[in-house]
C-alpha cells in the first residue's frame, strides 16, 4: 500500500503553474483555471485573508512576545518564529508552506515611518 | 468592488494575485495604495517570499522616490484583483512589474498609477472603509 503525501496549498498552486506551457502562461483565464478555477482561487484567498485578519487582531501581543522577529502565521495560529526573513523561508520551504497557507510577517516594535 | 484595508500603521492596504509568466511564479500579494507612485513594484521581502531569484532578473534600473533611490528590473506580468466577495470574477492588468533587485529592505510593494488610475477609489480611513470600483481592465477571468 502507498501513501500519497498530502500538498500543502502552496504546493498545488506551485506545482500548476510549473506544468503551464508557453502558450498557456500569459492567457490569466488559463492560468486560473490551472490553479483550480476562480471559486477555488478565490476560496483560497479569503481563507487567507481570515488568517490575515486573525493575526492583525493579536499582532501587538506577538511583538511583544516575539520582538523583532520574522513569523509565519497560519490557521492554527504561529507557525515559525526566526531572525531574519531568509532564516523563516528555509524553515517554511521544506515544509511547503507559502504565501497560500500562512502570512509571513516582521514584528518590528519600532516601525519606520515611509516618506515613499 | 475590490476592497482593502488600513493596517495598524494606518496605511491602505489592496490584496493582488501577481503572476509573473517568465518565471511561473504566482502569489498573493498586500499591496500599499500609492497615488504618488507612477508604477507598480514589488519590494524586496515580498518578491524573497515569491522566491525570485535575483540572478534570473534583467538588468536593474535606478528609480527614483522621495525617500530615495532604489534598483528594480522589469518583468511582464499579470496582476489579478478579486472583484468582490459576492464575485469570484478577477480584473486582470497586465503590466511591467518592477521588482526590487536587492534582498534586503524594508520597502513595502506599491500599488502605483499604472493601475489605480483605472479604479474609482472610496478612500474613508475614519470608517475604515477602502473600496475601487474597476473602470476598466486588460481582462476579466
Amino acid at each position: 500500500m502507498t501513501t500519497e503525501k498530502k500538498l500543502t496549498n502552496t504546493q498545488k498552486i506551485n506545482k500548476a503553474l510549473q506544468e503551464l506551457d508557453e502558450t498557456e502562461r500569459y492567457d490569466f483565464s488559463i492560468v486560473l483555471e490551472k490553479m483550480g478555477g476562480a471559486e477555488y482561487v478565490s476560496g483560497l484567498m479569503r481563507n487567507m485573508d481570515e488568517v490575515h485578519k486573525r493575526l492583525y487582531k493579536v499582532r501587538s501581543s506577538l511583538k511583544e512576545q516575539y520582538p523583532d522577529k520574522w513569523i509565519a502565521w497560519g490557521e492554527e495560529g504561529v507557525v515559525a518564529v526566526a531572525d531574519s526573513q531568509k532564516e523563516l523561508l528555509e524553515i517554511l520551504d521544506p515544509m511547503g508552506l507559502g504565501s497560500w497557507d500562512v502570512v509571513t510577517d516582521y514584528l518590528d516594535t519600532d516601525p519606520k515611518v515611509y516618506i515613499l | 468592488m475590490i476592497t482593502g484595508y488600513f493596517d495598524d500603521e494606518g496605511r491602505p492596504r489592496i490584496r493582488g494575485n501577481i503572476y509573473i509568466p517568465r518565471l511561473a511564479i504566482g502569489e498573493r500579494v498586500w499591496f500599499l495604495l500609492d497615488t504618488g507612485s507612477d508604477i507598480t513594484c514589488v519590494g524586496a521581502s515580498d518578491a524573497n517570499t515569491l522566491h525570485i531569484q535575483r540572478r534570473r532578473l534583467g538588468v536593474p534600473t535606478a528609480i527614483g522616490g522621495i525617500g530615495g533611490r532604489g534598483y528594480f528590473s522589469t518583468e511582464k506580468a499579470l496582476v489579478a484583483f478579486e472583484n468582490g466577495a459576492d464575485d469570484s470574477r478577477f480584473s486582470v492588468y497586465e503590466i511591467d512589474l518592477h521588482i526590487a533587485y536587492s534582498e534586503t529592505g524594508s520597502l513595502p510593494s506599491l500599488l502605483g498609477r499604472n493601475i489605480i488610475n483605472r479604479w474609482r477609489i472610496d478612500y474613508d480611513p475614519t470608517n475604515g472603509v477602502l473600496e475601487c470600483a474597476v473602470r476598466s481592465a486588460d481582462s476579466a477571468a
